[in-house]
């Protein structure tokens, strides 16, 4: 899984818990860093912060979405309205989570857009 | 509404201060119309009377100076042509008596006196005969001056008369001719002179003031008139005087060489007739238009401020509703920015208290004493920061409002729904809910979701300021091709400084922690940005009642 945020305090943190659950977590403190990751290693799910410095998050999501189109993307969004959550999700983001989130919550849904990604290459 | 109740004792003191000016100026010239005509008229009327009075005491006193010198002159010419021996003699007295009479009327008797003033010989009604006038004034007068007329006397009558003797000197002795007149026919002269009717009155004065002749009343006759007898003049003077309640016009002349002054008074109340008619029809004039003036002019106030205190209170309303947008506007960017400012470290509080619940499950730690005071507080944290979120998407929601869906909406179903949403709270809180809608209401082009958070808000307000025992009513009604929606509770209600401030963000009467002061601000802001308006009344005691309208259907979304 990939993570990107701006906020190091928050993604080291999140990513830390996620690797407490066993998950594999690889971070990314922009959405530059982000896309030079996903040239070099294929990842399952990317969570990636809407608003950041430099490229945001709709646009690395474009860009990561172009470079691995298999890659399932959830949002994390800090506007408490659905508009931009429905953005990303007409790009092809496959869910998103409203900050500060709970990690259940974006357990349950980065699950289902991992169950959602295995479903789409079986039918390949 | 305090700005309400001052605006309308503004318009209404302004009222006043103009229908004072209007009345003002229309009645002066009215005024002043009425006043100058009546007194131009009465001038005129009177100057005619008084000339006619003039006229008249004119041709009186021309008579009555003619009379007595026609009288002077017929008896100088008897003496003149008898001598005192053939006169002396009764027969030829009453001869030359007879012929006086023929020629000149209002002779009554005939006297011959000698020098030392006893009468030697008389023709007359009484006996006086021998009687002595060496004492009488008359006598004393006519030795000096040859031809006298003396004023009214008693006599040895003992009624009242007046002489006039002539003295003629016959060989060197004097001795006089006098005769009696008749006052009757010179009253006679001035009864004719009265004027109308009553209160007219016309009489001589002796230079003394006693009456000589009395005109109509004969007992007043040689008693003291308080007149005022002025200094010896030529001509009449005429002049208007006021006694005993009554205007008299008053002319007067002298007359006798100046020994009499005559007196013609005609009341004025009899001969101002036409003057009254005049003045009545002026006054009826008068108070008609004032009547008209009066009418009209509150009838114009009266309209004129009602359509101004109308105007100003929309400007009022309108001031009040832009005044409130632009805060809403202003506080919605604040809001936005602190959000998205805050929503970060409270992102990253969530994740520290996450990780340390997390680390929580490690072995060594679940053997410290104090590991459920740390679970308890990492929880804590989390339900604070959840709290906190919701604040925050609220005050996102406010900022950013959703996007306005256009659809056939029937509000009497939308209502519907929120009584079944909210009746199970307040039949808790033994509050009735009750749906009074007009049935054949026209269905609107609006957002659903969006309105049903607005009743949704205001019902739980109700609820709220209710508290228990209570009614709200859901009331709907067609209204301009739209629908207006009362909101109606039997709660505390509110005064005048709350209610205006119900609609700004975060204003709240709840307490901390359970009301966040956006509800009602958020409504505001949905039902304009669909179109409609959001009032409020409210009466301490009585409740308070919402008033929303909608449009037919709800304009382009704008953005707040």
């Amino acid at each position: 899984m990939l993570l990107v945020d701006d906020e190091d305090d928050f993604r080291t943190t999140l990513a830390n818990r996620l690797k407490l659950r066993k998950i594999d977590v690889t971070d990314a403190g922009s959405g530059n860093e982000a896309i030079e990751l996903v040239k070099q290693k294929s990842f399952d799910v990317a969570v990636i912060d809407v608003k950041m410095p430099g490229i945001d998050g709709i646009e690395t999501l474009k860009q990561v979405k172009q470079l691995q189109p298999s890659i399932e993307i959830v949002m994390l969004t800090g506007h408490a309205s659905i508009k931009s959550g429905m953005e990303a999700m007409k790009l092809g983001a496959y869910d998103y989570v409203m900050k500060p989130c709970d990690i259940d919550e974006l357990l349950l849904k980065t699950g289902d857009a991992y169950q959602h990604k295995l479903l789409k290459e079986k039918e390949k | 509404m305090t700005d309400e109740k001052e605006l309308h004792g503004y318009y209404s003191g302004l009222r006043s201060k103009f229908m004072v000016i209007i009345f003002f100026i229309a009645f002066i010239p009215l005024m002043l119309l009425g006043g100058t005509t009546y007194y131009y008229y009465s001038t005129t009327v009177k100057e005619k009377i008084g000339n006619e009075l003039k006229l008249i005491t004119k041709n009186r006193k021309d008579t009555i100076d003619l009379f007595l010198n026609d009288r002077a002159n017929c008896i100088s010419v008897l003496a003149y042509t008898r001598s005192f021996d053939y006169l002396k003699k009764k027969e030829n007295l009453h001869n030359a008596f007879q012929l006086s009479k023929r020629v000149c009327s209002g002779f009554q008797d005939v006297g011959i006196i000698n020098s030392d003033g006893e009468q030697v010989a008389y023709i007359g009604p009484y006996h006086l005969t021998g009687k002595q006038y060496s004492t009488a004034e008359w006598f004393q007068e006519v030795m000096k001056k040859d031809v006298y007329i003396s004023n009214v006397f008693l006599g040895f009558r003992k009624v009242p008369h007046f002489i006039i003797a002539v003295k003629r000197v016959e060989n060197g002795k004097p001795w006089i001719l006098r005769m009696t007149i008749d006052i009757n026919r010179i009253n006679h002269f001035m009864t004719t002179a009265l004027l109308g009717k009553g209160g007219s009155d016309a009489y001589i004065l002796s230079r003394e003031g006693i009456y000589q002749i009395s005109g109509a009343d004969d007992d007043r006759i040689l008693t003291k008139s308080d007149f005022k007898m002025p200094p010896v003049f030529q001509g009449i003077k005429g002049k208007e005087k006021h006694y005993g309640g009554k205007t008299v016009l008053c002319a007067k002349t002298w007359l006798k060489n100046n020994d009499w002054l005559m007196v013609i008074e005609q009341n004025l109340k009899y001969e101002l007739g036409p003057m009254v008619r005049v003045k009545n029809t002026v006054l009826l004039i008068f108070i008609i238009s004032s009547f008209i003036i009066i009418i009209s002019t509150i009838l114009i106030t009266r309209q004129v401020f009602a359509s101004l205190e109308k105007m100003g209170l929309e400007k009022l309303q309108l001031r009040e509703q832009l005044v409130r947008s632009d805060r809403l506007a202003a506080i919605g960017k604040l809001a936005s920015g602190i959000a998205h400012e805050i929503n970060n470290p409270m992102a990253v509080i969530s994740e520290k208290a996450g990780w340390i619940g997390d680390l929580l499950t490690e072995e060594d730690v679940k053997n410290s004493p104090n590991y459920d005071e740390l679970i308890k507080s990492t929880q804590d944290i989390k339900k604070h920061v959840l709290r906190g979120k919701k604040v925050i998407s609220r005050l996102m929601g406010f900022a950013r409002m959703e996007d306005v869906a256009h659809k056939n909406v029937d509000i009497n179903s939308v209502l519907d729904e929120t009584y079944d949403f909210m009746n199970k709270k307040a039949m808790f809180q033994n509050i009735a809910l009750m749906k009074e809608f007009q049935t054949d209401l026209p269905s609107i082009v609006t957002d659903k979701a969006q309105l049903q958070q607005v009743f949704i808000n205001i019902v739980n307000n109700a609820i709220d300021a209710i508290n228990k025992d209570g009614v709200i009513r859901l009331i709907t009604k067609a209204q301009d091709g739209g629908v207006l929606v009362s909101i109606a509770d039997t709660g505390p209600g509110m005064p005048e400084e709350i209610r205006k401030k119900i609609f700004d963000p975060f204003f709240t009467t709840k307490a901390v922690g359970k009301g966040t002061g956006l509800g009602l601000s958020t409504s505001y802001g949905i039902v304009e940005k669909l179109g409609g308006q959001i009032t409020v009344e409210s009466e301490i005691d009585k409740g308070t009642t919402f008033h929303i309208t909608l449009p037919p259907s709800c304009t382009q979304d704008t953005e707040v």
